[in-house]
């Protein structure tokens, strides 16, 4: 067919997705001649996955409705998950098992306990406060550990909180090899887009892989990473770095994770993933076709697995709030439904969708009811829940599916390139892209383009640079954090400490030490200490001694004395 | 010593808080506009910035807020650039915000708070026309 020329009187000089491919007029069977159906598209199910995980998709079963939530104490978190599935939210596979998605706060995420100086008005601000394994038991007691999921979006010390779940969890009467859910424990991505830095790099990710053999052999329902690249999302970066890294990220953690010994067809199946739903639809579903096909062909052909369960894209995904505006907050709405429906279309497994408030404070209940009601009326009246892979097939979807997956592998082999280590290319191509900042300044730069495109009107936001209007009043009303809870999640720390046999402490706390100064896995020392009633800060005071603390806090006051 | 007619502008961000996208856009985007910008980075104390500034003598200070701390954080800078006869620094908030907020944080001597997506243009004129210049 002939080079289509494009119509007079188009709209824009060149019509293109976020991340820079350019939409054509029209799709045809010639932009998707080179495309192999059997070999690239395939059946649901089946390798290379393109067209979903699983073979009936949501007509089996639906996707987890897991609105990220926590916030205050382990009661007032509780509660506010109590209300949410009250609305239909936080839903497992299977009715009635309660499943969640948990963030912490910032002195838990940064090591510190609420009572430390340094935390004071951030205490359960934007999060849960976890300081000790008790939090862990208030907050489960309610729930089933062994049925639904727990997904804990923990950036800094996951492998101390995962010790004090466990510890909760062996408190409540569970066998850990029954608990399911997951630990994002991300190094990488804590890294490059929380900023959170608190060791070294390598002792990250040696904890990281800790937990992960750990829980491969002790855990087998757990997923002991959920590799995140909804952060690259909210940092800057566009579709396609957001699949680059988080594959570049994921094939490190494998490389790892094999270096230790472990068997790719087993402890790969419970590598999972956390991404981001934009709003531009088709480049989204596309990801996501593209993301199932890249990872399956990544554990297959480069690390050599042949359980089938090994190679499985399986993710939880939140709708990027990158997205949404500040001005005319309601209309954020809109923009979670097309998010919602892009990730339902894609094929996640898991979704939370941001409520509108969220470029406001953490959301109220009105807000997150609005999100679970977007996602109840995709999965019950629109229909696109009932087939699987509903877009598959079409010029536009395809051709789009097989350009991301060109230009991942091409931003991948970049991460690749920088490796110093031949055994472990990614593992050691992402370190120098952290040490040297390279990945940081990309990111980067995708924010700083995205404002000038904003500025320019190259890219339009309904709200802000067009159909704005002139708001002098909030409204709606936002989320008050209750001082209260702050006090009394302090109060009670001071309790839990004093309850305490000290001696007994120290001594798990010495052990800890060795079994860190000695390279051994520091699991079975951590849950130890948790039984023993370690705080968070207590740990991670043992890695700071052992590992040192990262560049970043050099000269800072790291954790005052009490 | 700052030099005549270039406006000189402190960012940075307080407490335990590492989302510094906005910030670091704004930093670039005030270069650009002609300003000289010093980026503080994170986990800021109210008194690092207010040494900070006083030392590097700005005309503004911008602190970006994303974890809710704005009402702790705010009003201990105010007091501090009182203390330390400073408080003719042109002082700005911007981040996640909620509305509420804003007079609040206005009333304890903010000069203009801006929510995440104002246009950079509509912060940089408004640091143009509001300066305290050195006489």
């Amino acid at each position: 067919m002939a080079e289509i020329k494009k119509e007079k009187g188009e709209r824009k000089e060149e019509f293109v997705t976020p991340s820079g491919i350019v939409y054509k007029r029209v799709y045809g069977p010639d932009d998707i001649k080179g495309i192999d159906l059997n070999r690239d598209i395939g059946e649901p199910g089946e390798y290379p996955y393109t067209r979903g995980t699983y073979a009936s998709m949501y007509r089996s079963f639906p996707w987890m409705i897991r609105q990220v939530m926590g916030f205050g104490t382990p009661e007032s978190t509780s509660e506010r998950w109590k209300e949410l599935m009250e609305k239909g939210g936080q839903t497992g596979y299977k009715k009635d098992e309660p499943a969640t998605s948990i963030v912490f706060d910032m002195p838990t995420n940064y090591g510190y306990d609420s009572d430390n100086p340094i935390a004071y008005y951030q205490v359960g601000r934007v999060g849960i406060a976890v300081d000790h394994y008790k939090d862990f038991v208030s907050l489960m007691q309610n729930f089933p550990m062994d049925k639904g999921f727990v997904n804990m979006v923990v950036h800094g010390c996951p492998a101390i909180v995962t010790a004090l779940y466990i510890a909760a969890a062996e408190e409540l009467g569970y066998s850990i090899e029954k608990l399911r859910g997951s630990s994002k424990n991300d190094p990488f991505q804590t890294y490059l887009c929380e900023r959170i830095q608190l060791l070294p790099i390598k002792a990250e990710i040696k904890l990281c892989l800790d937990l992960l053999e750990f829980c491969s052999k002790k855990m087998p329902a757990w997923n002991p990473i959920s590799v995140e690249g909804f952060g690259y999302r909210s940092s800057g970066g566009d579709a396609i770095q957001e699949l680059a890294i988080t594959f570049a990220q994921a094939a490190g953690y494998l490389e790892g994770a094999v270096s230790r010994g472990l068997n790719i067809n087993d402890f790969a199946q419970r590598i999972s993933f956390f991404i981001a739903s934009g709003i531009n639809l088709l480049e989204e579903v596309a990801k996501y076709r593209a993301a199932r096909r890249i990872w399956a062909k990544i554990v297959k052909e480069n690390f050599g697995a042949t359980n089938p369960k090994a190679m499985l894209f399986r993710t939880f995904t939140c709708t990027t709030a990158r997205e949404y505006t500040a001005q005319q907050p309601f209309i954020n709405i809109i923009r979670g439904t097309i998010q919602a429906l892009a990730a339902v279309m894609g094929g996640a497994q898991a979704i939370s969708v941001t409520p509108y408030d969220e470029v406001h404070e953490i959301p109220t209940m009105e807000a997150h009811t609005m999100a679970i009601r977007t996602q109840q009326i995709i999965a019950e009246e629109s229909g696109v829940a009932d087939t699987v892979d509903p877009l598959g097939g079409s010029y536009c979807v395809e051709s789009l599916t097989s350009e991301i997956e060109r230009r991942v592998w091409e931003y991948m082999a970049k991460i690749e390139s920088w490796a110093e280590d031949n055994k472990q290319k990614y593992l050691s191509g992402m370190i120098k892209g952290v040490e040297t900042g390279i990945l940081s300044r990309e990111i980067e730069d995708g924010s700083n383009k995205r404002q000038m495109d904003i500025e320019s009107a190259k890219k339009i936001v309904v709200g802000v640079n067009k159909y704005t209007v002139d708001e002098k009043e909030a409204p709606f009303h936002v989320f008050r954090l209750d001082p209260e809870l702050r006090r009394k999640k302090i109060d009670d720390l001071k309790i839990f400490k004093r309850e305490r046999d000290n001696n007994k402490l120290q001594q798990t706390l010495k052990k800890l030490k060795v079994a860190a100064e000695n390279n051994e896995n520091v699991m079975p020392a951590l849950i130890e200490a948790a039984r023993a009633r370690v705080t968070l800060e207590e740990a991670q005071n043992v890695f700071r001694e052992v590992y040192g603390v990262a560049d970043f806090w050099k000269g800072r006051a790291v954790a005052l004395k009490k | 010593m700052v030099e005549k007619g270039i406006i000189k502008i402190l960012i940075g961000k307080l407490g335990l808080d590492g989302h510094d996208r906005g910030a670091k856009v704004l930093t670039s985007m005030l270069r650009e506009a002609g300003t000289e910008v010093v980026y503080t980075g994170l986990y800021q104390t109210p008194e690092k910035i207010v040494r900070t500034a006083i030392q590097e003598d700005v005309d503004v200070i911008g602190m970006s807020f994303l974890s809710g701390e704005h009402m702790y954080y705010v009003p201990r800078v105010m007091k501090l650039l009182k203390r330390n006869n400073a408080d003719s620094i042109l002082v700005v908030v911007g981040g996640v915000i909620p509305a509420d907020d804003i007079p609040k944080l206005k009333k304890v001597g903010a000069a203009e708070v801006f929510p995440a997506d104002t246009p950079v243009p509509e912060i940089i004129n408004f640091i143009k026309s509001n300066v305290h210049k050195d006489q």
